[in-house]
């Protein structure tokens, strides 16, 4: 695994304690959705079918795009496209420049952290609040999300407590849970109330009426797109899916998944504006129809962004998000990262995984995750030279019985100096988290011959 | 050439045009009692009362009536505004009805929201609200407390048929919403807290 992993990792859960809380955190959310699921007794026919229709729509999905399109514009919406993220980034400045909007709100948007869009509207004067209570949190911290539906789930109440007293004053760095909330809802709903513009994501959108679907459990997205005039929806093009009907599906499968509740609290459907405001949906594509192209890897475009595949990963949980060094972390990030994590994406990422295939067994549309990352080592082995040479002197010596014995005459020597932790010991760094195995003890032909003729064996053993 | 032009192109070229539509999910048995639904309010963190019998007149003319009424109390009262038709069904009681072209920040002050649904769920306490039955869309979001009533005798057990149910308002409205339990947040890790910043309480209140 890469050493970037190793560090990034060690920075945001620097101790046992913090892994520790971490990993109960992430593995609370695995526990609960197995709960859910468990109520629901075609759940592995409603993954199965959410496949098959993420499957067709990625085969489809220009068609879909105009159809959307289409059916959008004439309930009052304006669709922009963008190819990148840049692109999208200038489309959401104009709209909000030409309406002389300086203060903006915006819930939850994996698609806007990907873009980077709001270091680029305060660049240009316009004030941009996230108002998901955990994206607030990280705004506040200047931190990325760690996670893909709990964005601060790396962080402590005393962190928020202590962040809060800070950055917003009139609240105790030791004030309970409840307090936080109650002081982060009054400080947002001010600036909901003084907002020009609600900036939206979409977790899905229909193409069958050109209504997009924006789902939370705070209510942060309705209250940011009912009080503006303006609402702008930013969203990647794979969002699209055919119908409502399967809708209801997607409906169904989302929030058990993601947290473990049966729906989430809100979840609303915006077909054109209302009478007197403005509806613009920007449609981003920025990598992902190269993605598309890609035979072997397009299935990964059908995440509908629950989080599954991150709360029962071994490595995602006791790392953190923040190791992967990517906006959507886990397994998903990891499995379309090479295509979509930009040229900085880690190149080693594919093996930060225990290949267990537990992200697999969860993911809501069936995405190979594991096999995914699997075919990603074999497309681009992108570890280093230690590594690769280590693999070409494993291979000489597993074709050679010769070196074979004195490769394993040699380890089974070094093996007590390999074991001990330390400076100049050349596996310390792996060792920094792991521990040997205690020393096999003779091999196999070493007792053979022992056996058969103890003397000899015994000038040979050691 | 546009970058619409672009893109559809990029995507048209890695459509495959294989797989095709799995058609339409016939999802198993379910249950559609008022029972049902009731339990799976309670778990969404609502409260399920009723149902009340309702006719028309004032609101202590009737069950349904004189049990919004008594929750308006119970909640400490305030300023209580109802959707048009909430109002309809309720008859005049202790509530405002909300004028459609109300400045929505006009609402920041509402201490209780009451709006009807057209269908409710079974299985997750999701309540169907088409944008006939809350034209002031905000109401539903700024209130401290919140009052749904739903027509006992459109209950369906899931999303698939509830979807049906109000197909028609689903491609024709401007705005939809499921709304199931108060607004909620886990984002301070280990907690989970009622009242992020919509409703604190939601009361789901059945009638027929
Ligand atoms: S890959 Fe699957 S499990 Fe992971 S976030 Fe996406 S939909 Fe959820």
């Amino acid at each position: 695994m890469s050493p970037g992993f190793d560090r990034r990792a060690a920075r945001v859960l620097p101790d046992a304690a913090a892994v520790e809380r971490h990993d109960a955190g992430a593995w609370h959310l695995r526990a609960q959705r197995d709960a859910a699921v468990a109520q629901v007794g075609d759940f592995e026919e409603l993954r199965s079918h959410a496949s098959a229709i993420k499957a067709h729509t990625l085969d489809h999905l220009d068609r879909y795009l105009e159809e959307f399109e289409e059916q959008a514009r004439d309930a009052g919406a304006v669709v922009h496209w963008a190819e990148a993220a840049d692109d999208h980034n200038q489309i959401v400045y104009e709209l909000l420049r030409e309406r002389g909007v300086v203060r903006a709100v915006k819930s939850k948007s994996m698609l806007t952290e990907e873009c980077g869009l709001n270091a680029f509207l305060e660049a240009r004067g316009i004030e941009v609040v996230d108002t998901d209570l955990g994206e607030r949190i990280l705004q506040l911290a200047k931190e990325p999300p760690s996670h893909i539906v709990v964005p601060a789930i790396h962080k402590t109440r005393a962190d928020v407590g202590r962040l809060f007293s800070e950055k917003m004053g009139g609240i105790s760095a030791e004030a309970p849970a409840e307090q936080l909330v109650e002081h982060a809802r009054r400080d947002l709903r001010a600036r909901f109330l003084g907002a020009q513009a609600g900036i939206t994501g979409a977790n899905f959108a229909v193409a069958q009426t050109g209504s997009i679907v924006v789902c939370t459990n705070e209510g942060n997205a309705d209250l940011g797109t009912s009080l503006p005039p303006l609402h702008i929806v930013c969203m990647g093009i794979e969002k699209l899916i055919p119908t409502h009907d399967d809708l209801a599906v997607f409906l169904r499968l989302l929030a058990r998944s993601a947290t473990g509740q049966a729906i989430t609290a809100y979840s609303t459907v915006h077909t054109g504006p209302v009478t007197g405001r403005e509806l613009h949906v920007v449609l981003v594509d920025n990598g992902r129809s190269r993605l598309l192209a890609d035979r072997a890897h397009r299935q990964s475009l059908a995440c509908i962004r629950c989080g599954a595949c991150l709360n029962t990963c071994p490595v995602y949980r006791r790392s953190g998000g923040h190791a992967y060094g990517l906006t959507i972390p886990g397994p998903i990030g990891q499995a379309q990262s090479p295509v979509l994590g930009g040229l900085g994406a880690d190149p080693e990422l594919p093996f930060a995984s225990s290949l267990c295939g537990s992200c697999s067994a969860v993911c809501p549309v069936r995405i190979d995750l594991h096999g995914q990352l699997l075919a990603w080592r074999r497309e681009r082995p992108g570890y280093g030279w230690i590594a690769r040479l280590g693999l070409r002197l494993a291979a000489a010596a597993f074709r050679s019985a010769t070196l074979y014995r004195l490769a394993a005459r040699l380890l089974r020597a070094a093996w007590p100096r390999l074991s001990r932790p330390g400076r100049f010991n050349p596996a310390g760094r792996w060792l920094s988290s792991r521990e040997l195995p205690p020393h096999p003890g003779p091999g196999f032909r070493e007792q053979f011959l022992r056996r058969r003729d103890p003397d000899v064996a015994s000038t040979r053993t050691t | 050439m546009s970058a619409r032009t672009r893109i559809l192109a990029a995507v048209r070229a890695g459509a495959l045009r294989e797989r095709a539509h799995p058609g339409r999910f016939r999802p198993g048995p379910g249950d559609a009692s008022w029972d049902a639904l009731a339990a799976a309010v309670a778990g969404s963190g609502a409260e399920a009362r009723g149902p009340f019998e309702r006719r028309e007149g004032s609101a202590e003319a009737h069950e349904l009536g004189s049990e919004v009424a008594f929750l308006v109390t119970r909640w400490g009262g305030g300023r209580s505004v109802a959707a048009p038709d909430a109002a309809r069904l309720l008859g005049p009681g202790p509530w405002e009805t909300v004028s459609v072209d109300a400045d929505p920040a006009s609402l920041a002050d509402v201490a209780i929201g009451i709006v009807s649904g057209a269908v409710a769920v079974a299985e997750n306490g999701a309540v169907g609200i088409p944008a006939a039955f809350a034209p002031q869309r905000a109401l539903l979001f700024l209130c401290e407390r919140l009052i749904l009533l739903v027509d006992a005798g459109n209950i369906a057990s899931q999303m698939h048929i509830a979807t049906e149910a109000v197909g028609d308002s689903l491609a024709a409205d401007a705005h939809f919403s499921w709304i199931a339990g108060p607004s909620k947040t886990a984002d301070i890790p280990g907690t989970v807290v009622v009242g992020a910043h919509g409703p604190r309480e939601v009361a789901v209140v059945g009638f027929r």
